[in-house]
């Protein structure tokens, strides 16, 4: 028994148990190691600053710039819209993240700004990639507009993670598949990233409805979700950050005492 | 009791079956009506039928009183007709000579059935027309609406002349959708959303109708409009105009049509019957909605074209004109409500109105004074609108052209439309006065009128007994015989003697007379009467036969579908109790479930033995009607009591103890699932299929469906991908799944499946093609078959022979004899592919010999491989269990091996049966299953660990959640695979030309079987002969170190299937719900009413099969008791 027990464990590889478990040590490892750098260094109120420029820098670049710039809106013409939205989202974003960066002694701020630079065109295909997944249609001008809507929730999701943290995988994996942030700057990062993400998921069920409503085209309503859920995700985590802050202080005074 | 655990499985199953297919019955009896279509056609020679028909009563005053015995009026009575009839004829034939179907008409014996009163007909159809829009605003309460009134030319003319212009309510039957109420106007009969013809899927109608009668007798029809009269009579009209009907919101193109064509046809004679279909008024209503300027709009232009229409008939219609003998109707199809929906049965939808015109001004008035109608609105101006069910009308037209009517119509002749039309033969004497005269007009009328009713409830009681005889569910009995009855009182009342009076006749006395004509005419109407009794008797039944829906039937339906989720929910939460002594008898406590459900229909029987002393009370008029009803009742009762004993059987009652309610179990049992037992997975599953469920409400979704299947899986597929990254293994797989989700959905809609010719179209590759010659076409398309069929084929081969083969599971001779069937049906799938290709190029020229074997015996060959793998499977397997059953504990090996034999058994025959994408489709299926089975090990692993835990010394409870998971993203794996192989909950998504693989004619049961296997076999056969593969998938993952004992593989199995079948289950009572909900919805007959149908079949389906599948655990429990 015991031999055929070892045959096919050979065969299925490392039992599962210990695949997980060893995946939690690695986690562990490497959380130790950079946990330090990212909740201590970082002051809060620079974090909360950064989430409001860009939740602003959000709804200012999808309405109000398209509207200045001859009424354009993003019912009518999302290809347009969306192209305005990221070219005025994305360097705010980018930029004010990349003031928090880790390492600010070895990394620059033009190279974290680069690196959410260098996320841009990854996020926009995977994002593209996962909304034909889901059902995004494949003709040339949806493609065009899922690519757009791609650029805006990467903008959302993988700059700020990129210009922060830049290839350094342990972050990303703890933040996109573990789903364990550390801290409050990773809290501000996969919070919202999660909640633009579920708000486009959220935003695609209207669509097959049959009201006849332009706001139901491809890739309107997953633009309002996505938007939506990001913005009430950065409220969230700003509040979550809040809270932990009265909390860990008042720890702290206690101990103090 | 000392049933094994697989033995109560199996039973469980069995026990399911029964509680849906008694729900699914129930619901469907008061749901789907049906009604089987008759093959049968009137003829003008079946008149020899009803001779009887034509005794004049009237003879007896103009002629001498013969009345001294019975049988000489009888032998008089024929040539007196003659006589009476031949002035008339003459007219006919005078006329008739200006037109040549008249003429034929004249030749085939003159008269058909009845004598025509009108030459030509114009029936101009004004889709979705409101009764309101019709009748004026002062019928009706409030100020007036803007869409009232727009018709002022209907009005203006039945106020003027009310003898050759009356409105009418028109009262359509639901469903009332344009296609099923064009159905009913011409056949006279009740379609119903399923009627069991002879065709497939065509709409055409095969049933009698009054266009075929009008064909068959010359009558030239042309049609003008809406194309779905064109889809209905494909081959009736001399001459048609179809305009298409499908773009609601284009409000112009028909109506354009039908005016630019209606007037210069108005001026020719190359028709009799010509039909105006105009779509306007219901695009409108569906575009906006009734209130919309729009609206009014449209009405009035058609009061311009009614106006233009009436002024030139009026010019054409002199004695001698055209149009003398034309009758105008104006009417409806249906209403729609002020939404502009329609399809149910409301007032605003069923309610629509009729005008007509009559240009013969000779005609009308003497009858309508006789046959007193109930008025349905009394207008001040234009007097009584009396309302005509749409049923009367295909009979009443017929009558007015003189052609018989259809077979199958149960209408009755209207009386006021007839008074209409019908002209008063001969022309008054003038030695009598006024008075009288009209009394003899109205007799002579009366007489016509009551031959016609004769004639038409001899034909409706001849419908009656036809469908008796043939349908599959008939009518009630009593209900024909009450129909009977009538029918043989108005018979023998019309045989008996009017004349009694008649030896006054002698007598010149005018007052003499007069009375005798009014005693006359009482007597005759005393008949009409009776044969309205009749008709109107037979209209209800067929009424409540086919149009109205059982509610009682549905609600039973709607209780029992959620019981049997619960009888599931209850046994899986048993199945979790597997610690407790004897748990295993509450899967299935076999003694409380007899007792009750047998004792339950103890009260009943005895409550309706006793119904005589109930008499008075309340009760009695319920209990009579159990009474009537009396094996639905019990069988209904018998299933709720079953159900309730199952629920209520404690726990504690199984271990012999006492029977409690419910509460017998101890505390800790009864503990639910914390928030800590419950992995995410399941969760998530939950709510996928909650999403799922709820979208079922929505007509948009259901539409849908297929990309909402997508949606879910590609959500499911990202939960999988982050798992691996999560865990850092099988991340590949986990891509490939995602990819396989994307791939899925369009392998489909590839036009390179349909063959070259496709793709040339498509414009892609046309450039290419088009330069090409032929031969080099021919290679081109070889390559591609070869690529499209051949390699998935050889993938697939090898991934039997080499991949499954390498596992321990898969030895010995009959997996050997497997892999060879396999092979070989591949094999023979290629070869009738690529010849085909060869035959349909037209290059090489195949001998027919050799086409029609590659057509009709290859895929016969492949279906026999099937049978024999399948077979041959089930021999072995009972031989193998004979042989080692007692000695080894292999229910998972021999589990795991018949599932897939049998699923590589079924791949040859849906093959060939899927077409030509069929082998791409399953070789990508098999690969996502594959990807799908490895990354069970990254979920179910974690949650293992207390299971396995070996140091406690005792089991722990079983927990019930975390297989839940697998088994609903199975289900969703089968959902996506139905939809993805070109499949849709619609009629016309059934793909016929797979009934027709290797058979060249029609049998209904082999073409039906061929039919649900390609429907059901890749999302229903498959997933369930495959799920002990993912269930001990999961087993193996998790019991690597230990093997799982026989009890327990059949316990998870038992899971596993209990988990899919609740998932299909719940589904299946979300849409049964949601299609009770909107049975008055627009879109019920075309999209709810489908996937009803689709989801029920599939959930017997699944019940069935998982009986089958679930019979090999016999093997085990009886190898138990060997062993024990």
């Amino acid at each position: 028994m015991a031999e055929r027990a070892k045959v096919e464990r050979r065969k299925i590889g490392p039992s599962p148990k210990a695949v997980e478990e060893r995946a939690e040590e690695q986690i562990h490892a490497h959380v130790e190691e950079e946990v330090d750098q990212l909740s201590g260094s970082i002051s809060l109120l620079r974090l909360v600053c950064v989430q409001l420029v860009c939740g602003a820098a959000v709804l200012l670049g999808l309405w109000i710039v398209p509207y200045w710039m001859g009424g354009l809106s993003i019912v009518f013409q999302p290809v347009e819209t969306l192209r305005i939205c990221v070219a005025t989202a994305f360097p705010i974003v980018s930029f004010s993240f990349s003031m928090l960066r880790l390492q600010p002694d070895i990394c620059p701020v033009w190279w974290a700004a680069f690196r959410g630079f260098l996320g841009l065109p990854i996020g926009i295909l995977v994002a593209s990639f996962l909304a034909t997944v889901f059902g995004a249609p494949l003709s040339y001008e949806s493609a065009i507009r899922t690519l757009h809507w791609g650029a805006l929730v990467s903008t959302l999701t993988v700059v700020p993670v990129a210009a922060i943290a830049g290839g350094s995988w342990p972050i990303w994996h703890r933040l996109f598949a573990a789903t364990k942030p550390n801290g409050a700057l990773e809290l501000a990062l996969c919070l919202p990233a999660h909640g633009a993400a579920i708000g486009s998921w959220v935003g695609a069920w209207p669509m097959p409805l049959d009201w006849g409503r332009p706001w139901q085209e491809w890739p309107v309503c997953c633009t309002y979700g996505a938007v939506g859920g990001y913005l009430l995700s950065v409220l969230v985590s700003l509040f979550w950050n809040a809270i932990n802050v009265r909390h860990s202080t008042k720890e702290a005074r206690r101990k103090a005492k | 009791m000392t049933l094994s655990l697989a033995t109560r499985a199996f039973s469980l199953f069995v026990y399911l079956l029964l509680l849906d297919g008694v729900a699914i019955f129930f619901f469907t009896r008061g749901f789907l009506l049906t009604r089987s279509e008759l093959s049968a056609f009137s003829n003008c020679s079946d008149v020899s039928g009803i001779s009887s028909c034509s005794v004049k009563t009237f003879e007896c005053l103009s002629q001498e009183c013969k009345m001294n015995d019975n049988k000489e009026e009888k032998s008089a009575s024929g040539p007196i007709i003659q006589k009476q009839d031949t002035p008339h004829m003459d007219e006919v034939a005078d006329s008739g000579t200006a037109s040549p179907s008249d003429h034929k008409v004249e030749k085939s014996n003159g008269q058909c059935w009845t004598r025509p009163t009108i030459k030509k007909a114009i029936v101009l159809i004004v889709d979705a027309l409101r009764f309101d829009f019709v009748a004026h605003s002062r019928n009706f309460r409030g100020d007036p609406k803007p869409w009232m009134d727009k018709l002022p030319v209907l009005q203006r003319l039945v106020a003027e002349d009310n003898s050759t212009a009356r409105i009418f309510k028109f009262l359509a039957d639901p469903p009332t959708t344009t296609l099923q109420r064009l159905k009913g106007l011409t056949t006279g009969g009740l379609p119903t959303f399923i009627d069991i013809g002879h065709s497939f899927g065509a709409p055409a109608i095969v049933e009698d109708n009054l266009l075929l009668q009008l064909q068959r007798t010359g009558k030239r029809v042309v049609m003008m409009g809406d194309d779905t009269w064109l889809q209905l009579f494909p081959t009736q009209f001399s001459k048609a105009y179809p305009f298409p009907s499908f773009n609601v919101k284009d409000l112009h193109t028909v109506d354009d049509g039908v005016i630019r064509e209606l007037f210069p046809a108005l001026h020719r004679d190359d028709w009799d019957v010509l039909i105006g279909h105009f779509l306007g008024v219901d695009h409108v209503g569906h575009t906006f909605d009734v209130e919309s300027p729009r609206m009014g709009e449209k009405l009035r232009q058609y009061n311009d074209v009614i106006e233009r229409v009436v002024t030139l008939l009026r010019n054409m219609s002199e004695p001698g004109g055209l149009h003398e003998d034309t009758l105008l109707i104006v009417m409806g199809d249906h209403g729609q409500t002020l939404d502009g929906d329609h399809g149910g049965g409301t007032p605003e939808e069923v309610e629509t109105a009729l005008f007509a015109l009559s240009m013969n001004r000779r005609s009308g008035g003497c009858l309508s004074k006789a046959l007193v109608s109930s008025c349905d609105v009394e207008d001040p101006v234009i007097g009584c609108i009396s309302s005509i069910p749409q049923l009367d009308f295909s009979a009443t037209l017929a009558t007015f052209l003189g052609v018989p009517f259809p077979f199958g119509s149960v209408g009755q002749v209207n009386a006021e439309l007839f008074d209409l039309v019908a002209r008063d033969p001969e022309p008054s004497p003038m030695d009598l006065p006024g008075d009288s005269d009209s009394s003899l007009c109205t007799l002579r009328m009366l007489e016509r009128y009551k031959e016609i009713l004769c004639i038409n409830s001899w034909q409706v009681r001849r419908y009656f007994e036809a469908y008796t005889a043939v349908a599959i569910t008939g009518l009630p009995k009593q209900d024909l015989e009450r129909l009977e009855t009538l029918y043989s009182t108005a018979h023998a009342l019309h045989e008996t003697h009017l004349c009694n009076g008649c030896h006054l006749s002698s007598v010149t006395d005018v007052e003499v007379e007069a009375t005798i004509t009014r005693r006359m005419i009482d007597e005759i109407k005393e008949r009409v009467e009776a044969y309205r009794a009749y008709l109107s008797a037979a209209a209800s039944l067929a009424r409540s036969q086919w149009t109205q829906f059982g509610i009682e039937w549905m609600v039973i339906g709607l209780l029992l579908l959620p019981a049997s989720i619960a009888v599931r929910a209850v046994a899986l939460y048993r199945l979790a109790q597997n610690v407790q002594e004897r748990w295993e008898v509450g899967l299935l406590p076999v003694k409380p479930l007899l007792v009750n459900s047998i004792g339950s229909s103890y009260p009943v029987v005895m409550l309706l033995v006793l119904h005589p002393l109930f008499h008075g009370t309340p009760f009695y008029s319920a209990l009579m009607y159990i009474q009537k009803n009396v094996s639905s009742v019990i069988l209904s009762v018998t299933i709720a009591a079953s159900v309730v004993a199952y629920m209520t059987a404690s726990p504690r009652s199984f271990s012999g103890k006492k029977f409690r309610f419910w509460t017998g179990g101890s505390r800790k049992s009864r503990k639910f699932p914390t928030v800590k037992q419950v992995d995410p997975r399941s969760v998530v599953a939950a709510l996928f299929v909650i999403l799922h469920a709820l979208s079922l409400f929505s007509n948009s979704y259901i539409v849908a469906e297929g990309a909402v299947i997508n949606f879910l899986m590609a959500s499911s597929g990202m939960i999988y991908l982050r798992y691996a990254i999560k865990a850092r293994s099988k991340i590949f797989q986990a891509l490939c799944y995602l990819g396989f989700i994307w791939i899925l959905p369009r392998v489909h809609s590839l036009a390179l499946f349909k063959g070259l010719k496709a793709v040339e179209g498509s414009g892609f590759f046309s450039s290419a093609l088009n330069s090409a010659n032929s031969s080099k076409m021919l290679l081109l398309q070889l390559v591609l078959t070869i690529t499209t069929v051949g390699f998935p084929l050889v993938a697939l081969t090898w991934l039997i022979r080499w991949k499954l083969s390498k596992s321990q599971l898969s030895v010995g001779r009959l997996w050997r004899s497997v892999q060879t069937g396999t092979a070989v049906s591949y094999l023979l799938i290629t070869v009738y592919w690529v010849m085909m290709d060869l035959s349909s190029s037209g290059l090489v020229s195949v001998p027919d010999v050799v086409m029609r074997f590659v057509r009709l015996d290859i895929p016969r060959t492949i279906y026999f491989i099937t049978c024999a793998v399948i077979s041959a499977a089930t021999a072995r397997e009972i031989h193998n269990w004979r042989v080692l059953g007692s000695k080894c504990t292999c229910a998972a090996e021999l589990l795991l091996r018949s599932g897939t034999v049998i699923v590589a058994g079924f791949s040859g025959s849906l093959m060939i049966l899927m077409g030509r994408r069929g082998p791409l489709m399953l070789m990508l299926v098999a690969v996502e299953v594959w990807c799908f089975l490895e990354l069970q090990s990254l979920t179910s692993c974690g949650k293992s660990r207390e299971l396995t835990s070996p140091d406690k010394g005792r089991k722990q409870p079983e927990r019930i959640v975390p297989s839940f998971g697998p088994s609903a993203d199975w289900g969703l794996i089968a959902s996506q695979v139905f939809f993805s192989t070109g499949h849709s909950c619609d009629f016309n998504g059934l793909h016929f030309s797979a009934a027709f693989v290797g058979f060249d004619e029609f049998g209904f049961y082999q073409q039906g079987i061929l039919l649900a296997v390609e429907t059901f076999g890749a999302s229903h056969m498959l997933p369930i002969f495959g799920l002990p593969i993912l269930v001990l998938w999961g087993l193996r993952l998790t019991r690597s170190s230990a093997r799982a004992d026989d009890k327990d593989v059949v316990l998870q199995v038992t899971k596993g299937y209990l988990w899919f079948s609740l998932v299909q289950a719940i589904i299946t009572t979300i849409t049964t719900a949601s299609v009770c909900i909107q049975r008055r919805h627009l879109m019920v007959w075309r999209i709810f009413a489908p996937k009803f149908v689709f989801d029920s079949v599939g959930l017997l389906l699944v019940d069935v099969l998982v009986i089958l599948a679930t019979s090999s655990f016999f093997f085990f429990s009886e190898q138990k008791q060997h062993s024990s």
